[in-house]
């Protein structure tokens, strides 16, 4: 299951980010990491990107990275 | 002790949106300077401030969430903090943000330089509903807080009199070499072994270990890089830091 | 040497080792140990007084990032944008000016006098660079204001939610969410400013979209080829006024849109690209001080950067447009030529008449600058009082001369005289000013048509006649270079209409002189025009925001060949197909939104995922 999956409004918690290079290194940066609580807030007026709230704060990424960030519902 | 004729040259970082700006130009005021770095189109930005019979520099790095070598913001920060040796970091954390912002206070820390913390918009995080206790945070930092407003001004003194402190202090150390031994006469605080080390795990740190202690005791790149910073970059799969040490041993 | 090369093996090494048994890749581990790191001190550092699940910023996000209500506040918002840069700015340009005029004059009497009909080098040039600069500093309103625009939606955080609704629609074409603002300050469906559009680009994080929106606000609507188009809608399209305009408004943005895919998917290929994960900070009241701070920056960087440079470029254009200058011989000719208008006017006044002598040699010129001077001043004197001032000035420079520019009827000691000699000096000198500007203009005229521009045009015509371009729109669109607002002007010049008559004027006259003209040669420069880089400090703008002269002289080659292949390709193809003005028109608009629909399509290269 993968943060695409995940309906608004609703919390999971991650399992793992799947994503390598750049993309994956920033999302862990940002604080995507096993076990971190995540919000979806919402999606974009063109569904693209996604808002999320995760560590108190808020952050958009594109559902094609959405894809790659394994979780569990909460 | 800090060099008495040489200029005190204090690199400004911090994430983006933490308002480092705002208190860089807290403390500069109108004396600024914009530049760029070279051969890219982000800017320098350096100022400075006279306190208490010193002029200090302010160099504004580029916001950076973390120290990796994937983007130009990111390669030009650490490219400073490595070569232009700045006898202080000042990293601007986001009070309400302060998880991730701590994530890049941890990797400023293992570059050997000395960091004072202006713990930022401090009302933002009293509107959040919570407060930080400074004098907790600076001890399990092992650095100075300073708590600043810098919207509304606040924290200038004491910031400026932090940094002083912390170059003029008994057990400044300039060098990647042994740190502070932590007495706490210098900073009423007490600490271990200098500032804050992450603990990277009982199956990485013997292998760190190792590599720290082969780093330091390369003449060459002992005195470049700071051993810690290193190996984890290292380890890290860094491709930067990877090019900086064979560039060494091409003797470029 | 052996330690550093055991040590980078003995990573790679400890790094494949560490993969293989703990089945994760060491840089996770590290980036999980710091924030483990982080949260333990968070929670121990962090007193949690209240929970506050609802903010302020949450609530307005509600709102504005709505999927309904958040398009169209954005749509507000830039329209507020316009309204206050370009309309109130250009507004503010009206006061602005006079005093820049009032600068130029005031420079311009430093300088060595106009000549009779030829002017002193010194004065030429001086006046020609300045000219060019002026133009640009015109412009100063307008970005002042759009530069604390922009630094107002930078530090509320609003930027971030542009990004955000918008990115998804821009990723199509290889651009960002952020690329939003630069393009529509450079003029999207309404004319703007390139300059403070790209210099916008700087707040755009990821280097390629950052690069592919710099080319592309070029071929935005910039607010200074306005009068043209007006100018050819209104002389060749005048029942089509409306959907022309539409046309022109939204063409740019379709073909940008293009433009940028084919960049993002071609030369742009290996630029790096960021991965998109954008934070939304929360909203934050920006400080005056901060916003003044940020907008006075901008401008300085303005002037110290761009300025310096048009001013050589200002002065190279006027040289292009001068040099050689008219030869020796026809200079013989044209002195004839006012040598005999002037005989004219002396015998008109006859040589008996008082102040003859007073115009005699010299003088002639001394008199024909203070005609001119006391013309202007009275123009510009408002009420009865300045006038009358402008009157005590004059009379203070020169008695005599006074008296004939007032006709003869002025007062002596309190009585009103009436000095019928200075009258018939005045009816026969107005006959002779308006024979000097006539020549002047004959002058101005060949100068450029001879000139290095001028030549350029001619040398060009066979190649530009498939675009419907004979010379004369050549010299045009080549002076256009260094700044748009030239064109009309020079047009002025090439089809002789004095300076100051109005636009239908000039159209009349272009008209009389092209009269094989039809709609397909207008609509080819309009579309040229449309690519056609706007001006020089634009694309200095481009060289200081890529860092690179390679680009910008990339950016100001390619909007030309575009603009001369759709000049060709409506013109010729217009003409071969028998389609009239308003049919190519249309046929070329349905060709590009298809064509930029298409590019949508076209899956980006740039994202690569490596999973594991």
């Amino acid at each position: 299951m993968t943060l695409n999956d995940i309906k608004l409004g609703c919390e999971c918690r991650i399992v793992e980010v799947n994503l390598g290079g750049a993309t994956g290194q920033r999302l862990m940066d940002m604080g995507f990491t096993p076990g971190t609580k995540v919000k979806i807030v919402r999606n974009a007026p063109l569904v693209d990107p996604v808002n999320l709230l995760l560590r108190g704060y808020h952050v958009s990424i594109r559902h094609n990275e959405a894809k790659g960030v394994e979780v569990e519902q909460l | 002790m800090k060099n008495r004729s040489s200029e005190v040259i204090v690199a400004v970082a911090g994430q983006p949106n933490s308002g480092k700006s705002t208190i860089f130009n807290m403390l500069t005021g109108a004396r600024q300077h914009v530049a760029n770095y070279p051969g890219i189109t982000v800017e320098k930005r350096t100022g400075r401030y006279g306190y208490k019979e010193d002029t200090v520099t302010l160099v504004d790095l580029p916001g950076t969430y973390s120290l990796t070598s994937y983007s130009p913001e990111e390669r030009i920060a650490r490219d400073f903090l490595l070569h232009e040796k700045p006898i202080i970091i000042l990293d601007i954390v986001d009070a309400s943000n302060l998880e991730r912002n701590l994530y890049l206070t941890f990797q400023l820390a293992e570059m050997g330089i000395p960091l004072v913390i202006a713990l930022n918009m401090m009302d933002v995080a009293e509107n959040r509903g919570f407060e930080i206790d400074k004098n907790k945070l600076s001890e399990l930092l092992g650095v100075p807080v300073v708590p600043t407003v810098g919207s509304k001004g606040r924290g200038k003194k004491e910031l400026k009199e932090a940094i002083l402190n912390t170059y003029k202090s008994d057990h400044f150390q300039t060098d990647y070499g042994e740190a502070c031994k932590g007495c706490g006469a210098c900073l009423g605080m007490s600490r271990e072994k200098g500032s804050f080390r992450v603990d990277y795990g009982e199956k990485l740190e013997p292998i760190l270990s190792s590599f720290e202690k082969r780093l330091s005791d390369d003449p060459e790149l002992s005195l470049r890089y700071p051993a810690r910073w290193l190996s984890v970059k290292l380890m890290e799969g860094d491709s930067e830091a990877h090019r900086l040490v064979e560039s060494l041993k091409r003797g470029e | 040497m052996e330690a550093e090369k055991d040590i980078l093996e003995s990573v790679e090494l400890a790094r494949e080792e560490f993969l293989l048994r703990q089945k994760i890749a060491p840089e996770k581990v590290i980036a999980q140990k710091r924030y483990q790191a982080a949260e333990e001190i968070a929670e121990r550092a962090i007193r949690r007084e209240k929970t506050i699940t609802r903010t302020v910023t949450d609530r307005i996000d509600r709102i504005v990032c709505n999927r309904f209500l958040g398009p169209v506040i954005l749509l507000a918002v830039i329209y507020l944008f316009y309204e206050l840069a370009i309309v109130q700015g250009y507004k503010a340009t009206t006061y602005t000016w006079p005093v820049l005029a009032a600068l130029k004059d005031l420079i311009a009497s430093i300088l060595p006098s106009p000549g009779f009909i030829f002017d002193p080098l010194l004065r030429s040039v001086f006046i020609g660079v300045i000219d060019g600069i002026f133009a640009v500093l015109n412009y100063l309103p307008i970005f002042v204001i759009l530069f604390a625009l922009i630094a107002i939606m930078e530090d509320t955080g609003y930027m971030a939610r542009v990004a955000f609704i918008l990115d998804r629609v821009f990723r199509y074409f290889g651009l960002h969410g952020q690329s939003a603002l630069p393009l529509i300050l450079s003029g999207v469906f309404v004319g703007g400013c390139v300059i403070p559009g790209v210099l916008a680009c700087r707040g755009i994080k990821d280097e390629k979209a950052k690069l592919a929106t710099i080319l592309i606000c070029p071929l935005m609507n910039c607010l200074a080829k306005t009068p043209l188009y007006i100018l050819l809608v209104g002389m060749f399209f005048a029942a089509y006024k409306g959907p022309m305009m539409f046309f022109i408004a939204t063409i740019t943005i379709i073909i940008a849109l293009s433009v940028a895919k084919i960049l993002s998917l071609t030369l742009l290929r290996k630029t790096e690209t960021a991965p998109f994960v954008l934070e939304m900070p929360p909203y934050h009241i920006p400080t005056i001080g901060g916003v003044l701070r940020r907008c006075v920056e901008r401008l300085w960087l303005f002037v110290k950067k761009i300025m310096t440079i048009v001013v050589v470029f200002a002065l190279v254009v006027y040289l292009l447009l001068s040099v050689p200058g008219v030869s020796g011989d026809r200079k013989t000719y044209y002195q004839d030529q006012a040598n005999h208008k002037i005989e004219v006017f002396f015998n008109k006044i006859g040589s008996a008449n008082p102040y003859a002598k007073l115009l005699e040699g010299q003088n002639l010129t001394i008199f024909a600058n203070y005609w001119d001077d006391y013309k202007k001043a009275k123009m510009g004197a408002g009420s009865k009082e300045a006038k009358a001032a402008v009157d005590e000035r004059f009379r203070e420079k020169n008695g005599e001369f006074f008296k004939i520019v007032k006709r003869g009827k002025y007062t002596v000691g309190g009585k009103k005289v009436n000095d019928n000699a200075a009258g018939k000096v005045n009816k026969a000198y107005k006959k002779l000013s308006s024979e000097r500007n006539k020549i002047r203009r004959e002058i101005d005229e060949e100068t450029i048509t001879g000139s290095v521009m001028g030549r350029l045009g001619v040398w060009m015509e066979p190649v530009t006649k498939y675009a419907g371009f004979n010379w004369r729109t050549n010299i045009g669109l080549v002076s256009a270079f260094a700044a748009k607002e030239n064109i009309v002007a020079t047009m002025g010049s090439i089809y002789k209409t004095p300076p100051g008559e109005a636009e239908e004027a000039l159209g009349a006259r272009m008209k009389e002189k092209e009269k094989g003209w039809t709609p397909l040669h207008a609509l080819a420069i309009i579309l040229f025009m449309t690519m056609y880089p706007p001006c020089i400090p634009a694309m200095l703008s481009v060289r200081l925001e890529t860092g690179s002269t390679k680009w910008m002289l990339f950016a100001i080659f390619y909007p030309i060949v575009l603009g001369s292949i759709f000049a060709v390709l409506v013109f010729t193809g217009g003409n071969l197909l028998g389609l009239s003005g308003i049919q190519a028109m249309i046929a070329f608009y349905v060709f590009a939104l298809t064509l930029t629909i298409l590019m949508g399509f076209i899956k980006n290269r740039d994202i690569s995922e490596e999973y594991g």
